[in-house]
């Protein structure tokens, strides 16, 4: 009985059990979409990924970084760099050891 | 012969085009006044039964308005460069470009009735828009000094408003040029904040006449109708991003969101990524705004910390408010200089509310470039630099 139910999957799940039916159903034809389950560079002006590196594909270049203004990539990579919140987090924290170091000077205006 | 019937024939066809000339000339001119008489609302103006107008005495408004703020005669004029900085919000020289650039245009231009008698002069509505602008004057407030009707001083805003927005808003409301950007960074790499480009924060304008079809839309977390604000400055509180007309009930996120500002983010086109700067001994391309904590938190941002437990978070937090409180010291300084967004805003449309908010910006921006050299925190920097 409870196998004639249709069992409940996640929309991620379901959308890679789409894209890779194809590919179990007739392996010549090729699959209706790919997942993009690449890791993502830091941004347009970053540094390749490590899995590029490894693969030779990039040398401190990523394929956004050749993309021309207004291209797909660039701005995709513009948006991941904008968007990225560890980068975030390493600017708060760069910048509480910046103050920290000259608090003297820079406190003196607010004392 | 041949020579007259050419001159004949020539003769002919310059006759049929001043036919079809005069006769579409007449077909122009009959269309006008038929639109006119249908479409368009009579406002004031001599026509048959009709009150006849009041006779203002323009004359004596103009010659008021220059003896005291130009001086006639050779006279000096009655009001200081002070008491004319309080009377109109701007200083002397930033109204003469006001005059200047509408003076000629159709509406402001002085003309004369049909009757032969001079009309008002520009700077008599220039005047009373700047006192409605400065000081939310009710519109037959100034009628004793400007000797305007109502009518008119309720036009000369809305004309004052659109010509500052069509003239000067790619002017005064644009991206900072690299050098000024390079010399923004360099004013707060000196307050404790290298790579930040300014802070941004939003404010709620509120909206009394709000529409009720729209008031659902327009109506803010404090129960008021309003529109809100967003807008990015520098340590002047020059302003370099202004965005307004987004609704109420929308908050910092969601504007942002539709902000410009952002998609150009998006986009990649800014901040640029040629600037770089050195932070804690690391190389950093990307620059960022100082913020609240209503922002998402995205490289773009510097926000405090949420719950400062050591001294060095605590010191971060005190210097960061110091660089992010520039927007909220604009959002003090440009509505009690223009008392018109400092009240709730009595327009009917959005679009009037937008072209108002822009002027009122473009105003600001025109008094800071005037007046910038003297803040001290200017003094400060070239004090430093004499220093050094």
């Amino acid at each position: 009985m409870d196998e004639d139910k249709p069992r409940r999957v996640a929309s991620g799940e379901r959308a890679r059990n789409e894209a890779t039916r194809g590919q179990r159903a007739s392996p010549n034809r090729e699959a209706a979409f790919y997942l993009d389950d690449e890791p993502r560079g830091p941004g347009v002006w970053g540094p390749a990924v490590a899995e590029d590196a490894d693969l030779g594909r990039g040398s401190g270049a990523s394929t956004e970084q050749d993309a021309p203004v207004g291209a797909l990539g660039y701005t995709d990579g513009a948006e991941c760099e904008a968007k990225d919140t560890s980068a975030h987090w390493a600017l708060l924290q760069d910048l509480s050891e910046h103050i920290f170091a000259d608090r003297g000077r820079l406190l003196l205006p607010y004392v | 012969m041949e020579h007259n019937l050419l001159h004949d024939v020539q003769f002919d066809a310059d006759i049929d085009l001043a036919v079809a000339l005069g006769a579409r000339a007449t077909l122009t001119v009959r269309r006008v006044l038929q639109h006119g008489r249908v479409s368009k609302r009579p406002v004031g103006g001599s026509r048959p039964c009709r009150r006849p107008n009041r006779n203002r005495d323009f004359d004596l408004g103009a010659h008021s308005s220059m003896r005291d703020n130009f001086g006639v005669g050779g006279e000096p004029p009655v009001y200081s460069e002070q008491d004319f900085e309080k009377r109109y919000r701007m200083p002397r020289a930033v109204f003469m470009r006001l005059y200047a650039a509408g003076h000629d245009k159709p509406w402001w231009r002085r003309s004369v009735s049909a009757t032969g008698r001079l009309q008002s002069h520009p700077i008599q509505k220039l005047v009373a828009a700047l006192h409605v602008l400065g000081f939310e004057e009710s519109y037959d407030r100034a009628d004793e000094y400007c000797r305007l009707s109502r009518s008119t001083i309720a036009k000369a805003p809305r004309r004052l408003t659109r010509l500052v927005v069509d003239k000067w808003k790619q002017t005064y409301l644009r991206r900072p040029t690299e050098k000024e950007l390079k010399h923004i960074l360099s004013r707060n790499a000196a307050r404790g904040m290298p790579g930040c480009i300014g802070s941004i924060d939003c404010t709620h304008w509120q909206w009394l006449t709000c529409l009720k079809a729209l008031s659902r839309l327009y109506h803010d977390s404090k129960g008021n109708d309003s529109v809100v604000s967003e807008s990015v400055c520098d340590e002047d509180t020059y302003i370099w991003h202004f965005l307004i007309g987004a609704p109420g009930s929308y908050n910092d996120k969601i504007v942002l969101a539709s902000s410009p500002l952002l998609l150009d983010v998006k986009a990649g086109l800014w901040p640029p990524r040629n600037i770089k700067y050195t932070l804690n001994g690391r190389t950093r391309p990307f620059l960022f705004y100082a913020a609240d904590q209503g922002y998402p938190r995205y490289a773009l941002y510097a926000m405090p910390h949420l719950k400062p437990d050591t001294p060095k978070l605590l010191v971060y937090n005190r210097l960061q408010e110091a660089v992010r409180k520039d927007a909220k010291r604009l959002y003090a300084v440009m509505p009690s200089r223009f008392n018109i967004v400092l009240r709730p805003a009595r327009f009917t449309t959005v679009s009037r509310m937008i072209d108002t908010g822009k002027s009122v910006a473009v105003f600001h921006n025109m008094n800071i470039e005037r007046t910038r050299g003297g803040f001290l925190a200017q003094r400060r920097m070239q004090d430093d630099a004499d220093l050094q």
